[in-house]
């Protein structure tokens, strides 16, 4: 694309700026990993919206003239059918809506909660910084696998269970990290220059500590994606995740990697693209860091 | 002249892990509506956190203890939402370093209209037009346009002069400038310094001036105050100060600042005196400033000072009217006066 914004300049007059995000996005755009893995996840994400759409195959529907068949066009088996006889391109697809709603739901989830908190804690500081944190600790000792059991066997298996057990706990990462970046930039001039301008408490905390949180706190989050999607992904394996007939990228993985020596596609596709969106949340994350703080490469 | 701020008796202490460190310690003066004063001093001498301490800047292991009243009311350790009322509409800051003294991710225009919008509750299109005029009045060019720009768009001078204009907006009755010309290169010291000295002659603001650059002093302050070590040395008018100092410090700090040297070579050059003519030398003060946790008895300027004797050393001096305003603190400018 070319740039159509712009004008022509005269000597006497200011350029209109780039605020630090635009230059941050510029930058972004000519680091080519990052740039490529951005469209390939596009890419993925619309396959996953709009595929099972056009396979003639149900998620759940049992194709019994193939069952455990390898990929074929012919048959529209585009990936072949699970042991079921089941599709497995509708299925992989399917699953993937799943992850990456898990994925992308849980960690922007994980990022409200963890900004707010940890915004108030570092700029609080003292005593209710110390308290706030605190209770981030005791939670971050809570064992981890032991509490989504203890959820399941409550609450039954649901998609709804994993999102609350995932952002439950990835948000207190986030909390520490925004309390650390709130706690140097409070020090910073301009938020005094903030206070003796007579600005409120909320005001400083949303206009200056967050804003300024946002940089690290942004590489962290698509980190993040990749980390709730292997969680997701985990959970499934060990039978605690999505249920049937639903399915996602774990669960695939799962039953695939029973069938690897008979039936290698089975394991083959799913953990294909579960890969290759790994690979692609991981360079846009160090692409973001390098545009971000642009004095640390 | 009716009296702004007036500050009585004001102690700043903070509760380290090494131990309570004293850094204003009974600190009292006044300023009047429209006077412009320097308070000058080492750094460690507790100058700035006598202002850090009035406009409740205070880290939280900080604790002031005092009177401070300013336009009769009194405002030391008042909660944030009642300094909010008077902080930025009575009273502006501006700080030492321009390159945080803004939020790289607003553009300055926003962080100008905000201030507006808090205290006059204007609309968004009055404020910019206000801010705009602001912007001119520290001499921005073609601030219409710079309005929309972001820190990093501005040089060093320029974003000290936004601040500068941050601070007037609401037309203050007292500007705080901490320092504002230490992060800035000699050029800009002196335009930012002219500009600060315009405002004050155009808009007649009071103006406490925090630094330890004493020929800044001179071009634009009336009055003088030296602080070390949490204590106030030596007032005076900037005359005083600069032909009269009568404190062992005041004069050491004099010795030891360029200009002052040569301002002071001028006042010595008399006719037939040509041994001193270009051979003044800058002298540095012997010693350390004194360790915050562990201050010398007595006058705590004594290990530093080539005229201590008994009492310096066990009995700290308070200040003395010395001649009409001008007071020091030192037992021997005392005894040359009474001799």
């Amino acid at each position: 694309m070319t740039s159509t914004d712009t004008s022509p300049k005269h000597a006497d007059t200011v350029a209109k700026g780039l605020s630090p995000w635009q230059l941050a996005l510029r930058r972004l755009a000519r680091n080519k990993a990052a740039t490529f893995s951005i469209y390939l996840l596009l890419a993925i994400i619309i396959v996953c919206i709009v595929g099972p759409a056009i396979s003639p195959w149900e998620l759940d529907a049992v194709d019994w003239d193939h069952i455990g068949a390898a990929p074929d066009l012919v048959s529209k088996h585009y990936f072949g059918t699970d042991a079921n006889g089941r599709d497995l391109f509708v299925r992989t697809l399917q699953g993937g809506r799943i992850s990456l709603m898990v994925g992308l739901l849980a960690t922007a989830v994980s990022f409200i909660i963890g900004i707010a908190y940890g915004a108030i804690a570092g700029y609080a500081g003292g005593k209710t910084d110390a308290l706030m944190m605190r209770f981030v600790d005791i939670l971050y000792a809570l064992p981890f696998m032991f509490f989504v059991i203890l959820l399941t066997v409550y609450f039954g298996r649901s998609i709804w269970l994993i999102f609350i057990a995932i952002g439950a706990v990835e948000w207190l990462t986030m909390a520490r990290i925004v309390r650390g970046q709130a706690l140097s930039i409070k020090q910073r001039s301009f938020v005094e220059a903030a206070k003796v301008t007579g600005a409120s408490h909320s005001a400083i905390i949303k206009r200056h500590i967050i804003p300024n949180t946002l940089g690290p706190v942004i590489v962290y989050a698509t980190l993040t994606v990749p980390q709730v999607i292997l969680f997701e992904s985990f959970l499934s394996f060990l039978g605690l995740g999505v249920q049937e007939p639903m399915t996602s990228w774990g669960v695939l993985i799962a039953e695939g990697a029973a069938q690897m020596e008979s039936a290698p596609w089975m394991l083959l596709f799913p953990a294909a693209f579960l890969a290759v969106t790994l690979f692609c949340l991981n360079f846009i994350g160090d692409g973001l860091r390098d545009a971000l703080d642009p004095k640390d490469r | 002249m009716s009296q702004l701020l007036s500050i009585n008796n004001l102690s700043v202490q903070f509760n380290t892990e090494g131990g309570l460190i004293k850094a204003v310690r009974g600190v009292s003066f006044a300023i009047q509506a429209g006077e412009t004063v320097a308070i000058v001093g080492e750094s460690g001498a507790g100058k700035s956190q006598v202002f850090h301490a009035l406009m409740g800047l205070l880290p939280g292991n900080g604790k002031a203890q005092g009177e401070v009243d300013f336009f009769g009311q009194s405002i030391l350790n008042q909660p944030a939402r009642a300094l909010n009322k008077i902080r930025g509409k009575d009273i502006g800051m501006i700080f030492q370093d321009p390159m945080t003294a803004l939020n790289p991710y607003l553009r300055i225009g926003a962080q100008l209209v905000e201030v507006l919008m808090v205290h006059k509750q204007m609309s968004k299109r009055e404020a910019r037009k206000i801010a705009i005029d602001m912007l001119e009045r520290v001499h921005i060019k073609q601030a219409r346009q710079r309005i929309d720009s972001y820190p990093h768009e501005l040089s060093g001078g320029m974003r000290q002069r936004v601040a500068i204009a941050m601070a007037l907006l609401c037309q203050p009755r007292l500007i705080i400038a901490d320092e504002p010309t230490t992060a800035l290169d000699v050029t800009v010291q002196t335009e930012i310094i002219r500009l600060l000295k315009e405002i004050h002659d155009t808009l007649n603001t009071s103006m406490a001036l925090i630094t330890h650059d004493l020929p800044l002093v001179a071009g634009l302050c009336e009055r003088v105050i030296v602080m070390y070590a949490g204590h106030i040395v030596e007032t005076g008018s900037v005359d005083d100060i600069f032909y009269r100092a009568a404190h062992p410090y005041t004069q050491a700090l004099l010795a030891a600042t360029p200009s002052a040297a040569l301002l002071n070579k001028a006042r010595l050059d008399e006719p037939g005196d040509d041994k001193n003519q270009g051979k003044r030398r800058l002298q540095a003060i012997d010693g350390q400033p004194p360790d915050p946790l562990n201050l010398p008895a007595g006058c705590a300027f004594h290990p530093r000072c080539a005229y201590a004797d008994k009492p310096c050393f066990s009995q700290e001096p308070d200040l003395q009217q010395l001649a009409s305003g001008k007071q020091v603190a030192c037992w021997h400018s005392l005894e040359q006066v009474q001799s």
